[in-house]
């Protein structure tokens, strides 16, 4: 039995269909539930205040100027990212209960296409209404349902081309030609197109007006030789802002055309669906899993058998079980935390600056970079470390344990925010140390203050996973492994927002308080740097800790195992 | 109903599945046997059309995979060692979406039936994360057999279950196998396993080890014993001999009774077709 083409396409159709419906219907169920997940709707309201704020005194040319360079970009961005990224692109990734049911069902390949065209639909329409939304804000005044459409067509020839890319890589791959290959052959022929795109650029100095300047460029760009590649960008780019029906009626024809080219050409290639779709279901497991949803799901096994391969302490340490979640947390942390070629470079670069010129200026700068990135990338750390809600339930999931420890909520809570901090802090807190030794030099004075600065990274570190944590134990369905990827996407950003509140909030109150301290130290009672900085410092940390225990607290009423 | 002729597939470099063959006829179960990476779950995969073979024939039914992947697709049904159901689709509209994919006449009934043999019926307007792990395999297996498939394609469908859920689904396999349908699964459960399958493909790295049933197999390995001890047997010779020339017969026909009387669960009075 096999359904014939109508009833196939109508069939997938109805999943397309029923599937939205029910995501609707969970959505208010949940939102009935707790209210909370009405914090969802924060990623989506914020673009749209933010433009009705920036564009509210912008001339009505001002949207196009914008938008159409940035359609431009997502078009060059959709073809050319899966010839960049080692295992292609995500334009086939079903999801495991696609690749279950309708990769195994009696299919023929292009209904099985059809339907990974089809499934788009529903979040091109979301695209096409939210940027028209958008573009009508920042003063694009064209017909409203021919912006929806043409964003519609817009948005489904880029998943067409993307489509396009990723079988062109699965039949270069299966030539034996790889990720390497294709990057150098691309990356060349950027280069080359922006070479000759800069060329006309050259000799001319730009208009000090703005918007003479944005007309300035645009002539110029039009007018160099790589503009013959840009153009059908630019075309595509245009067609929602296109302002009458005589004006919008050809380009969207031309799109459905070339879109119905593009379909044929996706057919024709012989590459087999079901293992590119299968392939990309892996992609989607691997992205929930780094979106922190991941406990229950293994991991990935490349991921594991990179940790396997880091060092780490072999046995827990005996004693107390605090201990011995302290001990995990922090080779859990440490496992995986990629060391950045970034912060390498940084301090390679203040050594050689610091040892090759005598000019001291530039060996500060360097290191003050360095410092100041430091944090960024203890921001960016934690997102590579398990919130403790996932780590746990991947613990009781697998081993069944946690449940019967004799220890208090808290205990967890707090073993777990000081074991990962200090693994966070450990390379941080050399780096600081290195990064200032260069910037005041080997006086005793200074070595103390380097060093009081280096150990007081240790507590923000542990107020920033203290805070990750608790807002993973607060925000709701954090940790389903079903969960939509988009969603959690979305609830990432508002995490993350959240984080950087709380955090800067500790942090800022920490500081304000340790230098209150210290300069009060020095002006009142004119007490010498090395004892000021570190008294200052200890002020500082012992404020944050407390902020950190406050959220540790937050977390361990929280924690639930189930 | 299902014949295997050198199946082979490779990742990369490695030989997943390493020129495969055997045969499974209507009514027979035939069990997979073999350590983590022996190849058993690509083998399946490949038996369900989600993967396509490097090499060699999978014909299901008379309809050729490769030439003719939808009349093959049509009559096989696979359930994965962790079913995966549509997050935002009850559970009668997963039912109602294989009906209508496999298009099933008159599936109402069919699915109503299932639903109540896999006392599903109270939870028909349920969301999968409302399903208890083993509710939702259950549920898998009832939208697999939907559409009366001829080959039934099970990978470690025993995983995580309970004792009772155990005895149901080895009850339901033996029920298929009597309504004439081909049953081919794996398992680590090599005891429960022998009870259930009449024959046994036994993998190590892809290849093929031993192949037949209980007494065939422990001719080939020259030592009666249990499943167990004939599988341990098999892979020592297996690590023996890298060639993997351990003689294997060719399939007989399907055994006419089922599995050993002591051990089989009777079959339900009124089985689902």
């Amino acid at each position: 039995m096999s359904a014939s083409a109508p009833t196939a396409l109508g069939t997938l159709f109805w999943l397309v269909r029923r599937r939205v419906v029910g995501r609707f219907k969970r959505g208010v169920r949940r939102i009935r539930k707790s209210p909370r997940h009405l914090l969802m709707l924060l990623p989506i309201l914020y673009p749209v205040v933010y433009f009705a704020f920036v564009f509210r005194d912008a001339p009505p040319s001002a949207g196009v100027t914008v938008t159409i360079p940035l359609f431009v970009l997502l078009a060059l961005l959709a073809v050319l990212r899966p010839f960049f990224r080692a295992d292609g692109a995500q334009a086939i990734a079903f999801t495991g209960d696609e690749v279950q049911w309708i990769a195994t069902a009696p299919l023929s390949r292009p209904r099985l296409l059809a339907y990974a065209i089809l499934r788009s639909g529903p979040p091109l329409l979301y695209f096409g209404v939210y940027w028209s939304v958008l573009m009508w804000i920042t003063g694009v005044r064209a017909a409203l349902p021919g912006m929806v459409v043409g964003l519609f067509l817009y948005g489904l020839t880029l998943t067409l081309l993307s489509m396009c890319a990723e079988m062109i890589t699965a039949l270069l791959a299966a030539r034996g030609i790889g990720a390497i290959v294709r990057r150098i052959v691309l990356g060349g022929a950027l280069l080359a197109l922006i070479w000759f795109a800069a060329e006309p650029f050259r000799h001319e100095q730009p208009p000090q007006d703005f918007d003479a300047m944005l007309t300035w460029a645009r002539t110029k760009l039009e007018s160099s030789a790589s503009y013959a590649v840009l153009r059908p960008f630019v075309f595509l780019a245009s067609v929602p802002s296109a302002t009458s029906l005589l004006e919008w009626l050809p380009r969207a024809g031309a799109i459905v055309a070339l879109d119905a080219v593009l379909f044929l050409a996706i057919v024709a290639m012989p590459v087999p669906v079901e293992e590119l779709a299968l392939a990309g279901s892996r992609r989607v497991r691997r992205a929930r899993s780094r979106l922190g949803l991941g406990g229950r799901e293994a991991g990935p096994q490349r991921r594991s058998k990179r940790m396997a391969q880091r060092a780490g302490p072999a046995l827990a340490p005996e004693g107390p079980a605090w201990r011995a979640l302290l001990w995990m947390a922090f080779v859990g942390a440490w496992r995986r935390i990629r060391p950045s070629p970034l912060l390498l470079v940084l301090v390679g670069g203040a050594l050689v600056a610091a040892i090759a010129t005598d000019r001291q200026e530039l060996a500060g700068i360097v290191a003050l970079t360095m410092v100041l990135l430091l944090l960024f990338v203890s921001l960016m750390a934690t997102a590579f470390t398990d919130p403790l809600r996932s780590t746990l339930s991947g613990l009781v999931t697998h081993l069944g344990t946690l449940r019967s420890w004799p220890v208090a909520q808290s205990t967890i809570a707090r073993s777990f925010a000081i074991g990962g901090g200090l693994a966070l802090s450990v390379s941080q807190s050399v780096l600081t140390l290195i990064a200032l030794l260069l910037l005041g030099g080997l006086d005793p004075e200074w070595i103390v203050v380097s060093l009081s600065s280096a150990i007081a990274i240790v507590p923000v570190h542990v107020v920033l996973v203290a805070v990750r944590d608790a807002i993973a134990m607060t925000w709701p369905d954090m940790h389903r492994p079903a969960a939509d990827l988009g969603a959690m996407r979305s609830a990432n950003v508002v995490i993350g927002l959240l984080r950087a509140l709380f955090f800067f909030a500790v942090l800022g109150l920490a500081c304000l308080l340790g230098v209150g301290f210290g300069l009060a130290l020095a002006y009142g009672v004119d007490a010498p740097l090395w004892l000021t900085h570190p008294l200052g410092a200890l002020v500082g940390s012992v404020v944050s800790l407390l902020g950190g225990e406050l959220f540790v607290r937050w977390s361990g009423r929280r924690l639930r195992f189930d | 109903m299902l014949v295997v002729d050198g199946l082979t597939k490779t990742f990369g470099d490695a030989r997943a599945v390493d020129g495969l063959g055997f045969t499974l006829r209507a009514g027979e179960v035939l069990g997979l046997v073999g350590p983590n990476g022996a190849g058993k779950t690509t083998t399946l995969r490949c038996l369900s059309g989600i993967l396509r073979p490097d090499a060699g024939r999978i014909v299901i039914g008379g309809a050729d995979m490769a030439r003719d992947p939808v009349a093959a697709k049509a009559r096989a049904a696979y359930v994965p060692d962790e079913p995966e159901l549509f997050e935002y689709l009850t559970v009668d509209e997963h039912l109602a979406l294989l009906g209508r994919l496999y298009s099933v006449p008159d599936p109402e009934p069919r699915a109503a039936r299932l639903l109540e043999r896999f006392a599903l019926i109270e939870k028909k307007g349920a969301y999968p994360d409302e399903l208890s792990r083993g509710m939702r395999r259950k549920l898998a297996t009832a939208c697999a057999l939907l559409p009366g498939p001829d080959v039934l394609i099970l990978d470690e469908p025993f995983t995580a279950l309970d004792p009772p859920a155990i005895r149901d689904l080895r009850a339901l396999v033996l029920e298929q196998a009597a309504a004439g349908r081909a049953v081919i699964l794996s398992s680590h459960l090599l005891a429960l396993l022998e009870r259930l399958a009449h024959r046994f493909l036994l993998l190590d790295q892809g290849r093929l080890v031993a192949h037949g049933t209980l007494a065939e197999l422990a001719v080939q390995l020259g030592q009666e014993g249990d499943l167990d001890e004939l599988f341990e047997r098999a892979l020592a010779s297996s690590t023996v001999d890298p060639a993997g020339d351990v003689p294997s017969v060719d399939p007989e026909p399907a055994p006419e009774a089922p599995p050993p009387a002591e051990s089989a669960p009777e079959a339900p009075a009124e089985p689902i077709e």
